[in-house]
């Protein structure tokens, strides 16, 4: 990957010489694919590890995937008192619109400990920004999760990026 | 109609308001170069017959919301893509050159659809790709986000 970049403005990817299908017509089924697919097929050849990993490609299979109208998410945290975990749960909004009936379904959830304090700041391209407070070793955690994903990977967020990153998570 | 030719040499007729779906047909007919019969160098007879098929049937799509045929032309659909993987990417590769949105966009998903559970191998082979990587990026990339390679649903088949 490394000597691609600053060698010209546009992305060119390495064709690959047996693969039976030309690359414009890969990237069109690609974009189609869920995160967790993508995330695997990065191993498929270094042409395929480019094409997932650029922005194009990212931007492209974003403005996809969120036309279709399950992705859009009313996310619902339980409260402990009524369970006993954490959870996210979501569900279309438009369902609670069109659906006599709407399932809320669970949507995954970062970490096991469930004995601390928690708020979402807020949400962006189906990422949420967690904040988790009180607890020793997760003191002021903050946390991204991918909902595309179902809560399973997220990251910790650094306190420098997390300033940055709620103040982008408003503007949105 | 208007009159197509494969490149085995096969003429086929179809109607004018099946064939301007396809965008490149349609520009063809406004810029006045469709008098005679339209050469498809890119489709073979076998492909072109599947595309036709397909354009004959969405030919009123428009009215299918107003007669309640929706139903009728989506399962229309899903029959139409339950066809070999090599015939799918041909039908991909005309659609694509004839620039018809509909169908594109139909076999593209169908495509991804068949991929989604594929292990890498699987894809490699059904894909015909050569792994280019060095066992540590292989490596790299599993550890990066290991339950992605994990799960029952996990398919190393390849069809």
């Amino acid at each position: 990957m490394e000597g691609e970049e600053g060698s010209s403005n546009v992305t060119q990817f390495p064709a690959d010489s047996m693969c039976i299908l030309p690359p414009e017509i890969i990237t069109e089924i690609l974009s189609r694919l869920p995160v967790k697919s993508l995330l695997k097929f990065r191993s498929v050849s270094k042409s395929w590890l480019a094409l997932i990993c650029s922005p194009e490609f990212i931007n492209t299979h974003l403005s996809l995937s969120t036309n279709e109208e399950e992705t859009l998410h009313l996310i619902i945290l339980n409260d402990l008192e009524f369970g006993d975990k954490w959870c996210f749960k979501g569900c279309p909004v438009a369902s609670l619109f069109n659906n006599s009936v709407t399932e809320a379904v669970d949507l995954g959830y970062p970490i096991e400990d469930d004995s601390y304090d928690l708020h979402i700041v807020g949400s962006c391209n189906e990422l949420i920004l967690l904040w988790f407070y009180g607890i020793q070793q997760l003191e002021n955690t903050r946390i991204c999760l991918n909902l595309d994903l179902g809560g399973k990977d997220h990251l910790t967020i650094p306190y420098m990026v997390w300033g940055m990153m709620s103040s982008i998570v408003i503007i949105r | 109609m208007v009159k197509l030719k494969s490149n085995d040499d096969k003429e086929f007729e179809v109607e004018e308001a099946a064939v301007i779906q396809s965008e490149m047909i349609k520009n063809m007919i406004e810029d006045g170069c469709a008098t005679s019969v339209i050469p498809l160098p890119n489709i073979d007879s076998k492909t072109l017959i599947k595309v036709i098929e397909y354009l004959n049937k969405h030919i009123n799509m428009g009215k299918a919301a107003e007669t309640g045929e929706e139903d009728d032309l989506k399962e229309f659909d899903e029959q139409f893509v339950n066809m070999g993987w090599e015939e799918l990417f041909d039908v991909i590769m005309a659609a694509n050159y004839l620039n018809i949105h509909e169908l594109m966009e139909l076999c593209c998903q169908s495509a991804a659809d068949r991929l989604k559970n594929k292990s890498v191998r699987a894809v490699r082979e059904m894909l015909k790709i050569t792994n280019d990587l060095t066992e540590e990026e292989e490596q790299e990339i599993i550890n990066d986000a290991p339950w992605a390679f994990e799960g029952p649903e996990i398919d190393d088949t390849v069809n």
